[in-house]
């Protein structure tokens, strides 16, 4: 049990291809959207609520596109399902209005820098305590989707994958 | 002149017409009639205006957006309106020399004005098969600019109530009218289009003769270029568009190898390929251009590919907009989720941006090429610059490539 309250450091892996602006060695792709992200808390017990918060910056004069667009590729932030991990709904901040006047289109995006919230609960059930019983920590993963533009250029949709560790507390 | 003279003028310049009717066809109005019977209906519907008649009035909107009315020039001793479009590969040929003649001129009395005299919507797409732009007045802005015109340039194609004074036969064709302004000269610029061994400087001549006081060595020459689109013929010049858009719109799906397959160029002629995706605003922006641009070069060694870079399961959707548009050429599609793949295989320069463009020439060396949206009218001008001359408008590659 002393090794359960051994906090683990929260290890925040959110990808190599979240951070700065460098270019992906696979192919040449610029950085289109800075993704940072954090938890509310490192440790978590059972019933407790945490939150993923993700803080979203999109490069110079591109924007990505909000959950309420139809025609183009929206933003969609998802944690993978698993045991003893309760998911909550995400939350998206008010889309900007983009009116792209060639197509004489308004389109919901995000231009400037965001944030995207999901709010996570460690399962408190009999059956979830008894899957984590030995577990020192959680590890959440998810996907960031996104599609950016700018009014000359696009580029294809990207899937970002997330992962973070929590340490789970002794109830 | 007197009237036998006219006569074989009118056979001269017929004959001349006809030699050329192979690639001129192209600009015709109806494939049922020949060029040459084109060209005598149409002397007997706009008759050209005759040595001696005064200048016919105008006023005509240029492309400073400003009217201009004959009276403006009024105090030109000499004055020189050529009728040139923005399209025909002739016309283009003669700009050089149009320009240098207001600059050769400019102290010695001569004014010198263009007037468009075509009905942009009675040139056919085909006819635009060496443009960068069409007839219309906008367009005529773009051209002017780009090639640096030192003269006025008017617009008489909405109702061509001038031009049918005149009766241009062709773009390119001069008229010179004296201190009165009685017709002096009408005629071709000189003798050759492309400019070089020219033998018989006509218009130059008569601006001499002019000048110096003297007769016109000779009133009348026959011309050549691209026939006047009169609107009258817009109702036949909507044939190709009837038949492009009974062209049925296929969409096929292409894999990575048949992809880099393209990227060579197997095709023989200059290719255009283009790359959008559903989710691209800016590629639903540009590609009416590029099939416009399509439409206008294909009489010529030119073939356009579009690759959708939408994913398999959403081919509806690509197929839909390719509808719309009615795309009509070699639509692709591609046959994996994964487009990043799609795209380093292509190409690994690609920086995966969309729309992408590439223009490859024959030999599959790449001539234009634009991650993003294109400038069309640049794309244009350098593939006009690469695609080979034909025959009667030698020169006009060269023309592009400056």
């Amino acid at each position: 049990m002393v090794n359960r309250i051994i906090a683990l450091a929260l290890l925040l892996t959110c990808a190599p291809l979240v951070a700065g602006r460098a270019w992906s060695q696979q192919t040449r792709r610029p950085t289109l959207l800075d993704v940072a992200s954090r938890l509310s808390t490192d440790r978590v017990k059972a019933g407790e609520r945490f939150t993923v918060t993700l803080d979203l910056t999109p490069a110079p004069g591109m924007h990505v596109y909000a959950p309420t667009v139809a025609d183009y590729k929206p933003i969609a932030f998802a944690i993978r399902p698993q045991p003893g991990l309760v998911i909550g709904p995400v939350a998206y901040p008010p889309a900007e209005k983009y009116f792209y006047a060639p197509l004489k289109q308004t389109v919901d995006v995000y231009q400037k820098p965001f944030q995207v919230k999901q709010e996570l609960t460690l399962d408190s059930s009999p059956a979830a305590r008894a899957a984590l019983q030995r577990a020192l920590s959680l590890t959440v993963q998810g996907t960031l989707s996104y599609q950016a533009c700018d009014d000359k250029i696009c580029f294809p949709p990207r899937t970002v994958p997330l992962t973070w560790t929590v340490a789970i507390k002794e109830s | 002149m007197n009237a036998n003279a006219f006569r074989r003028a009118i056979v001269g310049c017929l004959l001349l017409c006809a030699t050329a009717a192979r690639v001129v066809a192209q600009q015709s109005a109806t494939t049922e009639e020949t060029y040459a019977q084109q060209m005598a209906r149409e002397q007997s519907e706009h008759p050209t205006l005759k040595i001696g008649s005064p200048a016919p009035d105008f006023n005509l909107i240029g492309i400073d957006d400003k009217m201009h009315p004959l009276a403006e020039y009024a105090d030109a001793p000499i004055l020189a309106i050529a009728f040139i479009s923005n399209h025909c590969p002739a016309s283009q040929l003669y700009e050089g020399r149009i320009k240098q003649i207001v600059r050769d001129y400019a102290d010695k009395g001569v004014k010198l004005i263009a007037i468009a005299p075509n009905g942009p919507m009675a040139v056919a797409p085909r006819e635009l098969n060496y443009a960068e732009v069409d007839d219309s007045f906008d367009s005529m802005k773009i051209h002017a600019a780009y090639r640096q015109f030192n003269f006025p340039y008017l617009y008489e194609g909405d109702t061509q109530q001038v031009a049918h004074r005149y009766g241009p036969k062709v773009t390119p064709h001069i008229f010179i009218f004296d201190r009165e302004r009685k017709l002096r000269y009408e005629g071709r610029i000189d003798d050759n289009m492309r400019g070089t061994n020219i033998k018989s400087n006509d218009a130059r001549n008569a601006l001499d003769a002019l000048v110096a006081g003297r007769p016109v060595p000779v009133e009348h020459t026959p011309v050549f270029g691209c026939s006047t689109k009169w609107n009258s013929a817009i109702a036949a010049k909507q044939k190709e568009m009837k038949e492009w858009t009974a062209k049925p719109v296929t969409l096929q799906t292409v894999s990575l190898d048949e992809l880099k397959k393209l990227r060579t160029n197997p095709t023989g002629k200059t290719l255009m390929i283009n790359f959008w995706a559903t989710w691209c605003g800016p590629c639903q922006t540009e590609y009416p251009e590029l099939l416009t641009t399509y439409l206008w070069y294909r009489s010529r060694d030119f073939e356009f590919v579009s690759v959708a870079l939408n994913t398999p399961d959403e081919k509806a959707s690509a197929q839909k907009f390719l509808d719309e548009h009615h795309s009509a050429i070699r639509n692709l599609i591609i046959d994996t989720d994964d487009v990043y793949a799609v795209q380093a295989a292509f190409d690994p320069t690609w920086e995966s941006g969309v729309p992408f463009t590439l223009v490859l020439a024959p030999d599959g060396h790449e001539i234009y090429r634009v991650e993003g949206e294109a400038d069309v009218l640049a794309l244009r001008r350098k593939i006009l610059g690469n695609l080979p001359d034909a025959g009667m408008f030698a020169g006009n590659t060269e023309y592009w490539q400056k």
